[in-house]
């Protein structure tokens, strides 16, 4: 033990000061550390939308694609099945949240997301998507995307 | 891995995963060892380990370099340690497993105060002694005692003063000393 800390220990305990400094460390093996970065990684690539909110962040997604087309003057014509839900992955709309998200109403996402509890630099872009999927109700997300787009 | 190496191949999309493991490889052990000296159980501590990599890898991203990737993630092992202790002290009282060795060490080395005690009384003792300690003050002790870590890093991590840490230490310091002199 440091000095230091020794010291300060005498000064409130002589008691705790005089015992071995030493202690066992619990520590765990090699294996577990592999299975646990494995299972770590998995956890943070396996995909966060959820099920309730789907069609909300289809709906968003569909109507981004219109305006697209609308306000760009293009005369492309969109095939039915581009607006299709069933044909929008999982995975494609976790995408589109992750790239729209800081578009939105920031603070508000913020403010709703005040009791996560993590500290502010935590306050990421995947952080706030996984927490507006799990907690903003799905009237509130869906006037949010409609009233942009 | 340095810390700049690894955050190098974390902002590289190509290399975000090596460069986390390296993270991981980097600092698991540390962490695994603060965190079980802070719960009892191994799964509850691989719970807490997972979560707290999991966080980081959101927001490694943003993590500013005012302070080093320890620190960093150990103020998130921290959060995840005291909301674990919190969420279950009502079922199920969690005893720093570096407590109860201190304690256990302390009672031979006082042998002559607890010679009518058999080991299932000692562990009732001590848990009680334990119970008593509020979790953050516990993980003060935990910290300053066994990590050696200055109350200026300690600060960093528990977003306390040091002054405020100081008392705490104090006062888990005492209430550890009383509890086996005295309960």
């Amino acid at each position: 033990m440091k000095k230091e800390i020794k010291d300060e220990l005498r000064s409130i305990s002589s008691v705790l000061a005089d015992l071995p400094d030493s202690m066992d460390s619990k520590s765990a093996d090699e294996k577990y550390f592999s299975e646990m970065q494995d299972e770590v990684i998995a956890r943070v690539k396996k995909p966060t939308i959820r099920r309730l909110l789907l069609p909300a962040a289809i709906a968003a997604a569909a109507m981004i694609t219109i305006g697209f087309f609308i306000f760009s003057g293009s005369d492309v014509i969109i095939p039915n099945q581009s607006l299709s839900w069933e044909e929008i992955s999982e995975d494609e709309m976790e995408v589109y949240l992750l790239a729209n998200v800081g578009d939105h109403e920031y603070d508000l996402f913020a403010d709703a997301a005040k009791d996560l509890d993590l500290s502010i630099d935590l306050y990421d872009d995947e952080t706030l998507t996984d927490y507006i999927i799990e907690n903003v109700d799905e009237d509130i997300l869906e006037e949010e995307f409609l009233t942009h787009y | 891995m340095s810390d700049k190496e690894i955050l190098a191949l974390f902002m590289n999309p190509a290399t975000r995963e090596k460069g986390f493991r390296g993270l991981m490889d980097t600092y698991q052990v540390r962490l695994y060892s603060v965190i079980r000296k802070m719960v009892k159980k191994h799964d509850d501590t691989n719970d807490i380990l997972q979560n707290t990599f999991i966080k980081a890898w959101k927001g490694l991203s943003r993590f500013r370099s005012d302070s080093g990737l320890f620190t960093w993630l150990y103020r998130i092992a921290y959060n995840e340690t005291v909301n674990f202790v919190n969420a279950n002290k009502k079922h199920n009282a969690v005893i720093p497993a570096a407590v109860v060795e201190l304690g256990a060490k302390q009672i031979v080395s006082h042998r002559a105060d607890v010679t009518e005690m058999d080991g299932e009384q000692i562990q009732l003792k001590l848990k009680k002694a334990i119970d008593e300690l509020p979790p953050k003050q516990r993980m003060v002790f935990v910290m300053r005692y066994y990590d050696e870590l200055t109350y200026d890093e300690i600060s960093n991590i528990t977003g306390t003063s040091v002054g405020g840490l100081k008392a705490s230490y104090h006062h888990a310091v005492k209430k550890i000393e009383e509890f086996v002199l005295n309960d």
